[in-house]
């Protein structure tokens, strides 16, 4: 009878072992599972970054420029000169340009000098009796020292002509006889179209 | 103290929440080198007669910077005009000459220095 039960015995621990060892290799193996699998490339696409590149009479800067510069003004005097403003980058620009002008002698010559800005291709006139003949551009300045024309784009490769006169009025004050003020225009391009 | 801590965290936040600034490409061209003046009413220099003739002198004197035109004065006579020398016609007596630079409403210079002639036989005009 004991011997009958450990057989038994030794029966289900056999049994127990080969369970054990047939979830332990169920939990270690993983499975395989394979999908189909398909891909298309777009390829060929190219990113390149515009340029902007405003440039007055093809220069980037412009120094020196004698075009405007009147030695010996008075009262009716006036000088006048035709710029060349281009966008020679790729992508366009919005386009500002101001006036500035100096005062080192305390005798306002500056604030005296009206300013007038046409579409004009070419001045009328030479030497102290230079103007700009057509009609102010809408929005354009009327003295130095503020925005010389209204903001404009510019499409890339795109160029337009600005005619500026300045003029000493025909009333300008005796004391301003001996003043001098340099001048600077200043163009800005940037590619915020907004 | 908890009000301050919280201000702190709320700057923080915001800090860190803002937005980027796009900013656009810009490209500037400046103009530079213009120099505008204003004239000086000055007298006419170097004032001075030249040639012999029998119909009358050369007067010239130096161009003064802004001057619209100058005003020749002789015995008998004047002209106003934009160049720096003239010659008058027949001279009818001897006599001095001046010349002035006129400036517009900035008016007229002084006078420049008188410049004599004299007229010899057979109406030959000679400067002095």
């Amino acid at each position: 009878m004991s011997q009958h039960r450990a057989e038994r015995v030794r029966r289900g621990g056999r049994f127990r072992l080969l369970i054990g060892v047939g979830l332990l290799a169920c939990v270690s193996t993983t499975g395989t599972w394979a999908f189909w699998t398909d891909q298309v490339t777009v390829a060929g696409t190219t990113m390149t970054a515009g340029t902007i590149d405003l440039r007055v009479n093809g220069q980037d800067a412009v120094t020196g420029y004698a075009g405007l510069t009147l030695p010996a003004m008075v009262p009716g005097s006036s000088s006048a000169a035709v710029l060349t403003v281009a966008n020679s980058g790729t992508s366009p620009v919005r386009m500002t340009a101001a006036s500035t002008a100096t005062n080192a002698d305390g005798k306002n010559l500056a604030g005296a000098l009206q300013v007038k800005v046409t579409a004009d291709t070419a001045v009328t006139g030479s030497g102290s009796a230079a103007t700009c003949a057509g009609a102010a551009l809408a929005g354009s300045a009327t003295a130095l020292g503020t925005t010389l024309v209204p903001a404009r784009t510019l499409s890339a490769s795109e160029s337009t002509r600005y005619c500026v006169q300045v003029t000493l009025p025909s009333g300008a004050a005796s004391a301003l006889q001996g003043a001098t003020t340099a001048v600077t225009l200043a163009f800005t391009g940037t590619s915020d179209l907004g | 103290m908890r009000r301050l801590l919280g201000g702190v965290l709320v700057a923080a936040l915001t800090a860190v929440g803002a937005p980027a600034v796009a900013a656009g490409w810009t490209d500037a061209v400046n103009v530079s080198g213009t120099t505008l003046s204003a004239a000086t009413v000055r007298t006419p220099a170097d004032f001075t007669c030249t040639g012999l003739g029998l119909t009358g002198l050369t007067f010239s004197w130096t161009p003064v910077p802004g001057a619209v035109s100058y005003t020749l004065r002789w015995s008998g006579g004047q002209a106003t005009i934009a160049e720096s020398s003239y010659t008058t016609g027949a001279l009818l007596a001897a006599g001095n000459a001046t010349v002035e630079a006129n400036f517009g409403s900035w008016g007229v210079s002084a006078k420049s220095a008188q410049k004599g002639y004299l007229l010899l036989l057979g109406g030959v005009a000679i400067c002095g």
